[in-house]
């Protein structure tokens, strides 16, 4: 697994690639937590995310629940085949707001 | 279906570490290549192995009584695809746990009970049996 992030006027993008399972998670909480510092406004982009286990899920749910206590948002775009399913059977597509492409993430921020 | 029985199964026996995850998804993964399941299904065998193993691994054996796992991988008939995952640590049924209410807001979600929810919706059918002092659980996907 692999993270980036690019500073935009409105957001944050943290920019993920790889999988997000046991062996990741911890990892990849701990740099999202890094990267965020006293930012806002989060968009995290999943284009290059080919799997999530529960692990991964848990990272994210408490990345977005650190996030939301410090008054910010954290926004998901391009979610792909299992990533996307994933997210839905979890409910976790109700619970973050997820867009198609990374332009509308960054309207919507 | 006919339910297969251990003869039926490749077998793999290894000590339940999280080192050993990757080589019990390796060994279905190519079993099942072998019947040229589609990559969204791989994927999904994997993630179900992910989950499944994990819960044995860290909750079968506990005070650090090493234990082992036995996973079995067979192919029925056309587009199935078998897998048996057999440990002798404590009696869990995994499939006991109510699903986790996942409609609720992200405050009150729990970090975690998400995986056997996984479990269930991605693999066809799940089945849980103790017997001979072990619990046996087996998944299928159709392929």
């Amino acid at each position: 697994m692999e993270i980036s992030s690019q500073k935009m006027d409105k957001a944050l993008i943290i920019i993920v690639s790889g999988r997000l399972d046991t062996t990741t998670a911890q990892d990849f909480e701990s740099t999202c937590l890094d990267l965020i510092g006293n930012e806002k406004n989060i968009v995290v982009d999943l284009q290059e995310v080919e799997y999530v286990s529960s692990a991964g899920l848990r990272s994210i749910l408490s990345v977005g629940k650190k996030v939301r206590s410090d008054g910010g948002s954290l926004i998901f775009c391009n979610l792909k085949g299992m990533v996307r399913e994933v997210f839905e059977i979890s409910g976790f597509a109700s619970i973050f707001n997820i867009y198609e492409t990374r332009e509308q993430a960054l309207e919507a921020a | 279906m006919r339910q297969p029985d251990s003869g039926d199964f490749s077998w793999l026996q290894l000590s339940a570490t999280r080192e050993n995850l990757p080589i019990f998804q390796e060994f279905v993964i190519n079993e099942a290549k072998r019947i040229k399941t589609s990559a969204e299904i791989l994927q999904k065998v994997e993630l179900v192995l992910e989950e499944t193993l994990l819960n044995i691994i860290c909750y079968a054996y506990p005070h650090n009584h090493e234990g082992s796992i036995q996973l079995g991988c067979c192919l029925p008939g056309p587009g199935e695809l078998y897998i048996r995952i057999v440990d002798s640590g404590i009696a869990f049924d995994p499939l006991s746990r109510p699903d986790p209410d996942v409609g609720q807001p992200m405050q009150d979600r729990e970090v975690g009970g998400l995986g056997i929810h996984l479990v269930r919706r991605m693999a066809d059918r799940v089945e849980y049996q103790r017997k001979d002092e072990m619990n046996i659980l087996d998944i299928v996907f159709r392929t």
